[in-house]
């Protein structure tokens, strides 16, 4: 049996919706109870063809978005697990108050921060990054899973200290790749 | 957002303090450089490796403005004794 059901709302304002097994889209609480009677069908329905209760279905409950979200942290978290397995560099990033904040980031003991002449046209530099990092935190994550710590610590232009700490990241996965990112 | 380096003379480091509070501020030194402050703004100066200083806003962000102009009145001070906005390295 194909997965879709439809089902269509009786009365003046004929809104027709299209069902999945997912979620009843746009069925607020209010349109909920004027048609009561239909969603009450709708479930009894749902539950002879997909022989499930609806009510305890993640799926109905949060939509297709909750499935991709815990498929998402899963697969997170596997990562994070199979690199400290592998034990492969981590970066660490540190939170700092600045103007009005401020953020440095490394790997190891090293750090780096954008900084320079004016905000919008930084340079990643090490000047001041250890110092900051280490006395001015305000928080750190650390053990960020990369694959290379260098490349995370590579230098160059940047427009905010944030974008920089991404763009160290990213780096930190893809410094493999043949086109020099 | 980013932090603004100032490179500076080496004999800033023995004499800035002295500079701020003739021009009404309040300092409060430490072995890494110091707090400025003026009404319930304040800016920490912190002097880092190559001859290189930092202004950091301290104060709650709730006088973000006041720290501004306050960061601002220090950067002309830094400015007019030689200081130079930037970092003299590349790297």
């Amino acid at each position: 049996m194909p997965r879709q059901l439809r089902i269509d709302f009786p009365g003046a304002m004929h809104r027709r919706c299209w069902i999945t097994n997912e979620p009843i889209y746009g069925l607020t609480p209010n349109l909920r109870s004027q048609y009561g009677y239909w969603y009450k069908n709708f479930q009894d329905d749902s539950q002879k063809a997909w022989g499930n209760d609806l009510g305890s279905d993640p799926a109905f409950r949060f939509g297709s978005g909750g499935g991709r979200v815990a498929i998402t942290a899963l697969s997170v978290a596997s990562g994070v697990k199979l690199c400290s397995m592998l034990k492969t560099p981590t970066m660490n990033v540190a939170f700092d108050p600045g103007s009005p904040f401020h953020v440095a980031y490394g790997s190891g003991d090293a750090w780096v921060h954008a900084a320079g002449e004016s905000m919008g046209a930084l340079r990643v530099t090490s000047i001041g990054a250890t110092r900051y990092a280490t006395t001015e935190a305000v928080f750190t994550v650390t053990g960020i899973p990369v694959l290379s710590s260098s490349a995370v610590l590579t230098t160059g232009s940047a427009a905010t200290c944030l974008g920089a700490a991404i763009n160290g990241f990213v780096r930190g996965w893809l410094h493999f790749l043949p086109f020099g990112f | 957002m980013g932090i603004i380096l100032y490179s500076h003379p080496k004999e800033l480091v023995w004499n800035w303090w002295r500079l701020m509070e003739g021009h009404g501020f309040t300092v409060q030194r430490n072995p890494s450089g110091g707090i400025i402050t003026h009404a319930r703004a304040k800016v920490k100066i912190h002097f880092v490796e190559d001859n290189h200083l930092m202004l950091v806003f301290s104060a709650p962000f709730i006088f973000f403005g006041k720290n501004l102009r306050l960061a601002k009145s220090v950067e002309d001070i830094l400015l007019s004794v030689g200081a130079v906005k930037g970092s003299s390295q590349e790297s």
